[in-house]
Order: C-alpha cells, then structure tokens, then sequence
C-alpha cells in the first residue's frame, strides 16, 4: 500500500471509530485486529491539557488519544503521520487489554484478589509484545524525507525499536520473545534480566520497572471493583450468562489462567486471534452490543455504589435518593436485554430497544444529576499516587488511617490544590497546612489528628478544588455514548 | 590541580562515545569523530560551572552570553552507563552547551575588545546568533550524531509536544533543500521580523521556533539591564578592551563564516585555546562582580539578616583590580599556569571577604529581569506589582510553598499571601507583593542569592536575568 493511501485510511479509520461505525481497512494488518476494533462499543477519551487518560479495561473502552497538535511548522508533515499511526497503535494495544479479560466477560473466569496483579501484569506484557514486536514491524510507511517510520523507536520505546534487543539477544521466534515479554512483565527472571548488552539491557529496564511501579495500582482497582458489586453481582447478572456472545473460543475462554497464565497469553496469538478474524459479522455485531451493554451496567453499578454510600456531593442529597431506584430499574432493564441477545434477538433489535432505555434514564436520571449539579464524592487516585492515603472522599472516616499517613496525605491535598494556583483556594490549604503543623508539633494526638481531617474534608469540598479531583455524576451519559470513569482519578 | 576546569567537552565526549558504542556497529574511529571539527576545542574554552546542591535546572536558561557560562556542569553520571534515557538527557544538554557556545563565539568581538555592541542593533544582532546557533545545532550537530547512532534515536525534538523525536534537517531534506547556506537564509528570515512575503519554509520555521525566538523587547531589556550594571562601560573598558586579549578569531563572526571559523579552532594550538579558557575565567569573574556591586550601590537587594556593607564595595573593587590585573598580565604574555594560581588567591581573598558577608547576611537580589515571559520585579517599585497580584500569588507563591523544606515559611507564605489579596489600596497591596516575594520560599522562585557567586568553587548563578515564570501576563 502506498503510503498517500495508507494515511488516508488510517485517517478515515480513526474518524469512523470516533463516530461510533465500524472501520473499514486498517494502516496495520494483523488477523482479527479489525473485528476486534469493530467489537468496542465505545472510547475512552485521553487528553493531555487537561490531562486524562482514564485506563480501565472493565469499562471495555480502549484508550483514544484526541488531541491534535498540528501547526504550520516544520513538523507538521512528519507528525500528522508518526502521531496518527502512534495512536492507532496504541488504541490496538489498549484493545488488546479489554480482549485479554474476554473470560471474564463472557462469565467464564473470574478474579480473586490473589489473581488480579499477575494477571494484569501479565496481559500487559501481551499487549506490549503485541504493540512492539507484532504491529511495529507491521507499519510500512515512510516519513518525508525518505526515513522508514519507526525503525529507530517505537510506540513503547522513543530511544530504540525492541526488536533489536531481541536480535541482540538471539531470539527470533514470536513465541520465545512472548515469552520474555511475559516473564519480564511479571517480575521473573528472564533471557532480558541476564543480559549485558546495552539495547535489552534498556529494554529490561523498562519491563521490569513497569512491574516495580505496578504494586499498588491492581489493589486499588480491585479493591474498587469489588465495592461496587464487580465481581459478584455485576459478574452474576452480566458475564455468567448462558450463549453470551464472544470473541474468543470456548477452549480458550475456558483455559485454566490460574495454572497457566503464559499459555493462556500464548493461545491468544496462537489461536484467538485468528478465531476472531474469522467470526461472522453478525457475532462481532453481537459481541459489540454486549460490550454497549456491560459498559453501560458498569457505570450505573458505580454510579449505584456512590448514590447508596452518601458518596455525591450536591446541594441537597434528598432530591438525589430517588435516583437510585431509577438506576436499579436502569440496570433491570439492561439485564433483560443482555438476556435477550444472548437468547438470540438481534443486535440491532437491542440497540433500538437500547435507545429508548438510554433516552429514559437521561430523563428521569442524568436529568436530576444535572439540575442538582451533583458530583462524584469518592474516587480512589490512582494517579497521582498520593502518599499515606489514596481516597478523595470529604465524609470520609479516617480514623483508622495511621498519623504518619494522614500527615502525609493532608500535605499532598495541600501541596495539589496550591499547584492549581486558584488563589480561592489559599485560606482552605492554609488552614489546612496550620493543622499539618500542629500534627507533626504535637506528636499527632487523636484531638489533633480530627481537626486535620475536618480541614481536608474542608479542602475537598471546596468547589475549586471538586473540580481538580471529581468529575459530575452526569458525565455518564449512555445516550451519547459517552462516560468518565467515576470511582478512580488517572489525571 | 588546576583551579580553572573545563571538564564539559571530555565528559560530552565520553557519553557520545557510550552511544554510538550502544547504537552502531561501525568501528570505533568512526564513532569518535566529534559532530563539527573545531566543536571540542571551542566548548573546551568555556570553564565549567559547578552547581550548588539544590539549584534549580532552569537557572541554565538564565545565563546570557556576557557571562560566558555554556555549561550547567551537574551531571552527576557515569559517561559509560548505558541508560538511553540519561544519555538522552546529556545530549540534550550537549546541544544547549554547543549553542550558547556558539553565541558565545559571536560575541567574541566583545570580548577581545573590537566591539561595543549598540542599542539600536542589539535586537537584530541576538535574533542572528540564536538563528545561527539553532541552525548549527540542527543541520551539522543533529544529524552527525543520528548518523553516528543509527540503530537508536538518542536526541529529542526541540518542540517537546511531538510525541516522536523530529529534527528540523529531515523537513528540509523532505523539501530537497540540502545546501547549509539556503537553510541558513531560512533560519535567519525565520527568526527575524514576520514578513507576510516570506517563503513556505521560512514561515515554517518562525513557526516551529516561535517560543524559541527572543523577542526584540526582551533582548532591549537585556541590554538595558547590562548598560545600567556596566557591562558596556566599565566591564568592556576593563575587562574586555585590552592590547592582545586572547582570542579565538581576529575575524568578526558572521553567520556565513560561521561554520569556517568554528572548523578553523581545530588548528589552533592549544596554548591559545589555554589563554582564552583564561581569559574567560577572569571575564566571568568580572561580570559577577560588576552586577553585584551595581545591586548593592543601587540598593537593588534585600536580605534576611543586618549586615554592614560599609566595606563590601570596597571589597568588590578591590577584587575587579586583582581580576583586571591578572588580565593584563595575561595579555602581556603571562603564562597560564601562573595566572590561575593568581586567580585562586584571588577568588580565596573574595570568599573571605564579600563572599563571606553576602553569605552571612543572606543578601538577594531584589530586581531580576524574567527573560520568558519578558517581565521586571522590582522591589523597589512596589506600584509596578500591585496589578500583578494575583498572578504573583498564583504563580510565585503558591507553587514555591513546600511543607517538607520550609514548614514555617510556607505557611507564612500563604498567609501573607491570603491576607494581601483582601487588600484594597493599591499602594499597600504594592509594598504587601514585595513582602511575599521576599519571603524565602517565594523568593527562590524568582530571585537568588548574592553568595551563588562563588567563585572559589566556580559556582555560578546569573544575577540580573531568571527564566520560566509561567502563567504571568507580560
């Protein structure tokens, strides 16, 4: 393919995706990347000014870059394509992480607590692998003045391309380099751990910090997801259900994880993804209102969760109460046709149905939501990573939080709402910072310690410093397929 | 040991080597050759700059020309790990260091005493050395050292919004225009005054450079600045304007002869290169001294301690005689050796001295010109900072505060700062500004103080300019 034509499909490739229709020809072929392109109901939206980039592959929307940055300078050329095919790359990648939970969501796998890092750590090493050394080398185009695009780095790696360490190190099968990826990614030994020369050597680097930085963030998510009924109810209601469409094979879906983790990652290449480029469309038509579906009972489950724990910040929560029946009635009805399509009704036969459901819960819920202004009131951070205590929660009980961590965590709130630089803000942080100080002059007593919390909570609820870390409840606004992650902050 | 160093071109060396051993397969007397002929010896006069625990990494950017500081030294690193990210790091830095080289060597004609820069053209004259030296950087530098490195992509793009690294050579080999001197034209349109007339790669250059580029009221207020601390009058008649000052070049530097005269360093022996790395000691010296005598007789200072100056003066000068004296004997022929041991006592007698009462008295700075955006805080003149209160605030006091280094001082910070914004009268919001910018935490975001000359320990920081206050309206 020319390179004038592959552009201009990539470029209508990314258009038709934002649109919500289904993709025609890619810049970057690989067997069953299309269909599985096809199957995503949604996007999740990463800006860098405001930073977002709310990664979460339960909410089964793969991350979509939207920013342009596009002048007249001399770089505008080279940019409009490494970026374009950058992002295509890495919405595959992060498509990869939804595919990789397909047991999950067809109800065949679920996780324990124990399961949740090595599994994530390990499917991030897949969709590395499958990002650096599989869609990589398949990108054949040329910048402007003749250079091949990404032969000198990579979509992980703007100093070098992987496959050299690999040549560097003698592996030159998919599956053996898979493999390092795997063992690397999960923190075990492997050929890049052992080396001494200097390109795996970086790479090594890399791999093996992703797995040093990655010790809290699974908990958190984990945590989070079980409080809103994720892995039980949600699973029950949405996942365990009998002819569920999906992407992968049943032998795949029903492969041990538990016992075989790396097999499970290799049959995906092996066999899974071959499977997918040869469903009919009609499944991947199917797969895709599942998807719309389960998004959909994943936010109203959070969204659930908030209403139920007081966790909403709005003038007058009374009006807020009824909503949660709404919500229920909004996820029943969600239910029924998830049953339906897995009985056999047609996919676009529950969209339309969909539809009206989506229109009802504007009207009688994001309605209210947006008449009383209300907000989330408790997300977890995942990033920034706040040091002592990760919970933005104003009517939070933290009593059980040990002085030294809340010590620290009210100097983080503090030092965030002063890097916002709203002066608004200056007596709140500075009650604030007075209260930190009395802590640390105090030793800390109980006394000391619940007037440091009241003036974080003060903090929190101040409506210029809300906006910093919470997000409006109407925000997850199904009619326009389009949401925001509710229980964690990435920003 | 010597007491002025230049350690920057052999540590540059060394880290270049360690990637092109990473990134090539070529041999390694391909891999050494350094990226223009001549680079080396040039970088090699300029003596390194150590820096003081805990300096910002923008006061780099601070440096102007006249104070012949290139380099931010501080790279503590091994030149052979391997870490493609620190290496990154350091060529990136290398490339800033080769281009305040190169506005160095421009200014050359000063400092050898053949030229007084004047007001009218002083504008022209630093957007042609920054289009020159950017020019330089990116068509001779840039791509030796990615032909060097092939098999990785060691160097970032200027503009750090790319998400890939792209340097501007590759857009104009993409427009097939290879001859150095066309590119040339195209930079130095590209950074001069907007013409609606202008060719599509000009116009493409002036854009990708638009934040790079001085704007002319910025370096007019440059050059106010020097004139009013002396630098093209005393300094120059002192430190500058003497009979057979060593020097790179006889020539004036021009863009054209740019490159000849940077390849021609190659040749010169490395005695000259010896007396010129000398000569810009004691020159650095002298400027570091006018500036801070010119604060203090202009009482453009504050300071957290009493502190009797009845003698600082007096010890400034007689520091710019020993300085001014060392210069002469160097220009009469004095050797080099002897003229560092001069310069060591001299800079111990400094230290002893004003160094010592600046230290002791915490003295600052208090009018220091924001070279981006272009803006004066002066506090002496507290009317200018009242319509700035907020963006003061917002931009100076609240991200300065940090509970962990300055407990006190940042909650008296934000104090102060809370309970000025309440204030109504322009005149007290005014002199409370000057206040809160005085206040440590504040106070290092903006100002420095007078003991980061020390030049005992070739520590550096400039004095009268400061860089990256971002959000303030100019």
């Amino acid at each position: 393919m020319s390179k004038p034509q592959t552009l201009a499909h990539y470029l209508r490739a990314l258009k038709t995706f934002s649109g919500g229709r289904r993709l025609g020809t890619l810049p970057v072929q690989l067997a069953g990347l299309r269909p599985l392109l096809n199957s995503m109901s949604s996007y999740s939206p990463h800006s860098r000014d405001p930073h977002v980039e709310e990664w979460n592959p339960f909410s089964q929307r793969p991350i979509f870059e939207i920013d342009t940055h596009l002048d007249h300078g001399l770089d505008r050329d080279f940019n409009l394509m490494t970026n374009t095919v950058h992002r295509f790359i890495i919405m595959a990648h992060e498509a990869m992480h939804i595919l990789m939970w397909e047991p999950f969501f067809t109800g065949h796998t679920c996780p324990r607590a124990c399961d949740f890092r090595p599994w994530s750590l390990a499917f991030e090493g897949f969709c590395f692998w499958i990002s650096d050394v599989i869609l990589n080398r398949k990108i054949n185009l040329y910048e402007p003045d003749g250079q091949r695009s990404f032969e000198r780095y990579s979509v992980s790696q703007p100093h070098f391309h992987p496959r050299r360490a690999f040549a560097d190190l003698g592996l030159k099968d998919d599956a053996s380099i898979l493999d390092a990826y795997l063992h690397a990614f999960g923190g075990y030994a492997s050929p890049l751990s052992r080396t001494k020369s200097p390109i795996p050597q970086n790479l090594a680097r890399r791999a093996y910090s992703f797995y040093g930085l990655t010790k809290k963030s699974p908990a958190q998510m984990f945590g989070n997801f079980k409080s809103i009924g994720l892995f039980d109810e949600y699973f029950a209601r949405f996942c365990k259900i009998r002819a569920i469409p999906a992407l992968l094979p049943e032998r795949i879906l029903t492969a041990d994880l538990r016992g075989d983790l790396h097999g499970y990652c290799q049959n995906i290449y092996r066999a899974g993804l071959m499977h997918i480029e040869q469903l009919p469309e009609f499944q991947i038509e199917n797969v895709r209102q599942r998807r719309a579906l389960q998004t959909r009972a994943y936010f109203a489950f959070s969204l659930r969760f908030l209403l139920a724990s007081g966790n909403v910040l709005a003038p007058s929560r009374t009006l807020l109460r009824p909503c949660i029946g709404t919500i229920r009635a909004y996820i029943d009805g969600l239910e029924g046709l998830m049953a339906q399509l897995c009985e056999g009704r047609s996919a676009p036969a529950v969209a339309r149905d969909l539809r009206e459901l989506d229109h009802a819960y504007s009207r009688d819920t994001r309605a209210v939501f947006l008449r009383q202004n209300a907000m989330v009131g408790r997300r977890e951070s995942i990033l920034p990573d706040f040091p002592g205590h990760t919970v933005l929660q104003p009517n939070e009980d933290r009593s059980h939080i040990k002085p030294k961590n809340m010590i620290a965590f009210a100097q983080a709130l503090a030092q965030h709402a002063l890097h916002l630089k709203q002066a608004s803000l200056l007596p709140a942080v500075h009650a604030l910072m007075a209260s930190v100080q009395e802590c640390k002059n105090a030793n800390a007593p109980r006394n000391t310690l619940h007037r440091l919390s009241l003036h974080a909570n003060r903090l929190l609820r101040h409506p210029d410093f809300v906006k910093k870390w919470s997000i409006p409840l109407s925000s997850f606004d199904p009619a326009h397929n389009s949401y925001r992650e509710l229980l964690f902050l990435h920003t | 040991m010597a007491h002025i160093e230049n350690q920057n071109s052999t540590f540059f060396a060394k880290v270049y080597g360690t990637a092109a051993r990473s990134l090539s397969s070529e041999t390694s007397a391909a891999r050494n050759r350094e990226p223009v002929p001549g680079l080396s010896a040039l970088l090699a006069t300029f003596p390194t700059v150590h820096v003081d625990p805990g300096t910002p990494a923008s006061a780099a950017s601070e440096f102007v020309s006249f104070s012949q500081c290139v380099d931010f030294g501080g790279i503590a690193a091994n030149p052979r790990d391997p870490d493609f990210l620190r290496i990154s790091e350091i060529m990136q830095i290398y490339l800033r260091t080769a281009r305040a080289a190169v506005a160095g060597l421009f200014w050359e004609s000063f400092f050898s005493g053949s030229t007084l820069p004047i007001r009218a053209d002083f504008p022209d004259r630093c957007r042609t050395i920054q289009a020159a030296s950017f020019w330089l950087a990116d068509t001779v530098v840039v791509p030796h050292i990615r032909a060097a490195t092939p098999k990785g992509e060691i160097l970032r793009s200027t503009d750090a919004r790319n998400l890939y690294p792209f340097h501007p050579y590759r857009a104009f080999a993409a427009a097939c225009v290879r001859d150095p001197g066309e590119i040339l034209n195209h930079y130095l349109a590209g950074f001069g005054p907007r013409s609606s007339g202008a060719a599509e790669l000009t116009r493409k250059v002036a854009s990708y450079y638009a934040d790079d580029a001085q704007k002319p009221a910025v370096a007019r207020a440059v050059f106010t600045a020097l004139s009013e601390a002396g630098v093209f009058g005393e300094y120059f008649a002192r430190f500058c304007a003497h009979r057979n000052m060593p020097a790179l070049t006889q020539e004036e530097v021009t863009p054209r002869n740019l490159l000849r005269t940077i390849q021609r360093l190659n040749h010169l022996p490395s005695a000259t290169l010896a007396r010129v790395k000398v000569r810009r000691a004691l020159q650095t010296r002298a400027y570091f001294a006018v500036c801070i005598r010119h604060l203090i007789q202009s009482r453009h200072f504050f300071s957290y301690r009493p502190i009797s100056f009845r003698h600082l003066v007096a010890w400034l000068d007689s520091y710019l005689e020993d300085l001014e004296d060392l210069l002469a004997a160097l220009c009469a022929g004095r050797g080099t050796a002897a003229v560092d041991r001069g310069l060591k006592q001299a800079d111990l007698n400094y230290a002893t001295t004003a160094g010592d009462t600046l230290a002791r008295g915490q003295v600052w700075c208090g009018k220091r010109f924001c070279l981006a955006p272009a803006l004066m805080l002066n506090l002496d003149a507290p009317d200018t900072l009242a319509p700035r209160a907020l963006q003061l605030v917002q931009n100076i006091a609240m991200p300065s505060v940090n509970m962990d280094l300055w407990p006190r001082e940042s909650m008296a910070v934000i104090a102060q700062a809370a309970q000025m914004l309440k204030r109504t009268s322009p005149r007290n919001l005014g002199r409370a500004c000057a206040d809160m910018l005085k206040m440590k935490p504040a106070a290092t975001r903006w100002s420095v103080p007078l003991s980061s000359f020390q030049p005992e320990k070739s520590r550096f920081r400039e004095l009268l300019f400061w860089n990256g206050l971002n959000g303030v309206e100019q």
